[in-house]
């Protein structure tokens, strides 16, 4: 295991940072560490990296204890923080520099990068924008060809198109065998690139599951508007855990294969259709009702 | 290149506004006072006279030995005033050196580097020290070189032990500022105490100057150590005032380390 974690714990005072956090990231994935703000996402990679202690339990990266092997550690890994704060005095370029003093860098590589993601590194960082701020953490992470990236909402500030070169550029380093700690708030930026995900909420692990059975299993919601009325019964087809509406317009619940409840509507004529993704809220809903089904 | 090279080039460019302020600041007020130096040369010992004796004790801690020479009144005009300038500038330094980076956010790009933390301390303390030098050096060569300049003849030597005080001084109160620095986590915080020992400590000084009761207290404040008029008497530095600043120094500079070494960085 790359990352390994045994019941970790942290508390702030009596404030709960995480609990009995049990994570296992192989070499080579890309692992999404999914949860709402304030679940706990970033006091695990902060752990990780040794910028504070545990309460109790265990964590290990390439097999070295997070705390005690720190510096080693950090020789592999490319890190971009939450919140992306440079030193604003400094170009692009002289940050880097900078950084590339702790552990060398390729210079190539961060041409190459700059490029694609379209930056000007002569550009004070007191004058750039959020986005180009983000730009240069990620060359930072990026340049000094880590083994594993721990990367924490690394797509904040980032305008779509270039959200799609960085997930690109993810999986370009997971075909050369890296490692991707990738930590989200947003489903559909997990379901882009990861094998595995965890979700966490309230500080606790709430499941870690395969990308492909998270997404068999996620509600999608369907908002339908007919150009006459229709019985709500029309709609309740194979994979519809919902029907709500009446008349016209529809909202419909749909779990895994939304093929049969597409069928359905288009025995009708339809005026409008829109599906719209599940949030991070629908998906622990679901997470709940099955443990209060199992018993738990 | 190491990492202490790394940090220290980093901050030695930075910080180098640092050397043109308080080094024109302090070679300026050496200047002044050496160029107006002749005109009071004639008059010193009644001026001197005229000095209420409780001024004299709270600056000087009693009387300026030799006053009547150049010596003695750089030791009262000037020497008593620059190492409180000296330990300002410690302060601010100081201050900055953990809190700014934890204040700002920048402390978590540096320590996701692999470098101690002790590295980055020892960087930027050396930078520190190094400006520290330069304002001395500044200072030295606009209060000599004033005196040169309105042709007054001096001690060079005393006046080298007079400017090491005021360096070892400031690098005691450099690295108190550091450890606040690490404890008070915020810039503000830590600028506002670490300019408070400064100064709190020099009215301490003055106090026990006045008061016999609390002559006590003055050794508290790092100012009362190899101070002007010590150098003066002496015909140099101190070695047990030498040491207590040393000491104050290695002291502070080790439980800053140790305790940025255990530091949670704050999210």
């Amino acid at each position: 295991m790359l990352i390994l974690t045994e019941k970790l714990t942290k508390y702030y005072g009596r404030s709960r940072g995480i609990v009995d956090v049990d994570l296992q990231v192989r070499e080579g994935e890309v692992f999404g560490f999914l949860g709402p703000n304030g679940a706990g996402k970033t006091t695990t990679i902060r752990l990780l990296l040794s910028f504070i202690r545990a309460t109790s339990g265990r964590a290990t990266v390439f097999g070295l204890d997070a705390g005690r092997d720190t510096l080693t550690i950090k020789e592999r890994v490319g890190y971009i923080p939450g919140d992306v704060r440079l030193y604003e005095e400094m170009t692009g370029a002289a940050f880097l520099d900078y950084m590339a003093g702790f552990r060398p860098a390729r210079k190539d590589r961060r041409r190459e990068l700059a490029e694609r993601l379209g930056i000007n590194l002569s550009v004070r960082l007191k004058q750039a924008s959020r986005g180009m701020k983000q730009k240069v953490a990620i060359i930072q992470a990026f340049t000094h060809d880590p083994d594993l990236f721990i990367l924490d909402e690394p797509t904040s500030g980032l305008d779509p198109l270039v959200q799609n070169d960085f997930y690109g550029l993810l999986k370009e380093e997971q075909r050369r065998g890296k490692t991707v700690f990738l930590s989200s708030h947003i489903l559909s930026e997990v379901e882009k690139v990861c094998d595995r995900v965890a979700i966490i909420r309230d500080g606790r692990i709430e499941v870690v599951e395969d990308i492909h059975s998270l997404k068999a299993r996620r509600v999608k919601v369907m908002d339908v508007t007919f150009i006459s009325e229709l019985s709500p019964a029309a709609l309740q087809v194979s994979g519809v855990t919902a029907v709500e509406g009446s008349g016209r317009h529809y909202r419909v619940s749909v779990k895994g294969d939304v093929n049969p409840v597409l069928q359905a509507v288009a025995r009708h004529p339809v005026e409008n259709l829109t599906f719209t993704d599940a949030s991070l809220e629908d998906i622990f809903l679901e997470f709940y009702a099955r443990d209060r089904q199992g018993g738990r | 290149m190491s990492d202490l090279a790394n940090v220290f080039r980093r901050h030695f460019r930075r910080d180098r506004n640092a050397l043109f302020i308080w080094g024109g600041l302090c070679g300026g007020f050496g200047l002044l006072i050496a160029v107006i130096y002749p005109s009071f040369a004639e008059s010193l010992e009644g001026m001197l006279a005229n000095y209420p004796e409780a001024f004299l004790r709270a600056f000087m801690g009693g009387t300026v030995p030799s006053f009547g020479t150049v010596e003695g009144f750089m030791a009262l005009e000037y020497f008593s005033w620059i190492p409180v300038m000296y330990a300002a500038y410690a302060a601010l330094a100081g201050a900055g050196m953990v809190a700014e980076e934890t204040d700002r956010g920048t402390v978590e790009f540096l320590l996701a580097q692999p470098v101690r933390r002790s590295t980055v301390i020892a960087g930027k303390f050396l930078v520190f020290l190094v400006y520290l030098a330069g304002i001395v050096v500044v200072s030295a060569l606009g209060l000599s070189g004033g005196l040169y300049a309105a042709g007054v003849d001096h001690s060079l030597r005393l006046f080298g032990h007079q400017f090491v005080s005021g360096y070892l001084v400031a690098m005691a109160y450099g690295a108190i500022s550091l450890l606040i620095s690490v404890l008070a986590g915020e810039l503000r915080r830590a600028t506002s105490v670490s300019l408070g020992v400064v100064f709190g400590t020099w009215f301490l000084l003055m106090a026990a100057n006045l008061s016999e009761r609390m002559e006590l207290l003055g050794y508290l404040s790092p100012l009362c150590y190899a101070g002007a008029t010590a150098v003066l008497e002496r015909g140099s530095l101190p070695p047990g005032d030498v040491a207590v600043l040393l000491a104050i120094t290695a002291v502070a500079f080790v439980a800053a380390l140790v305790l940025f070494e255990r530091k949670e960085l704050a999210a």
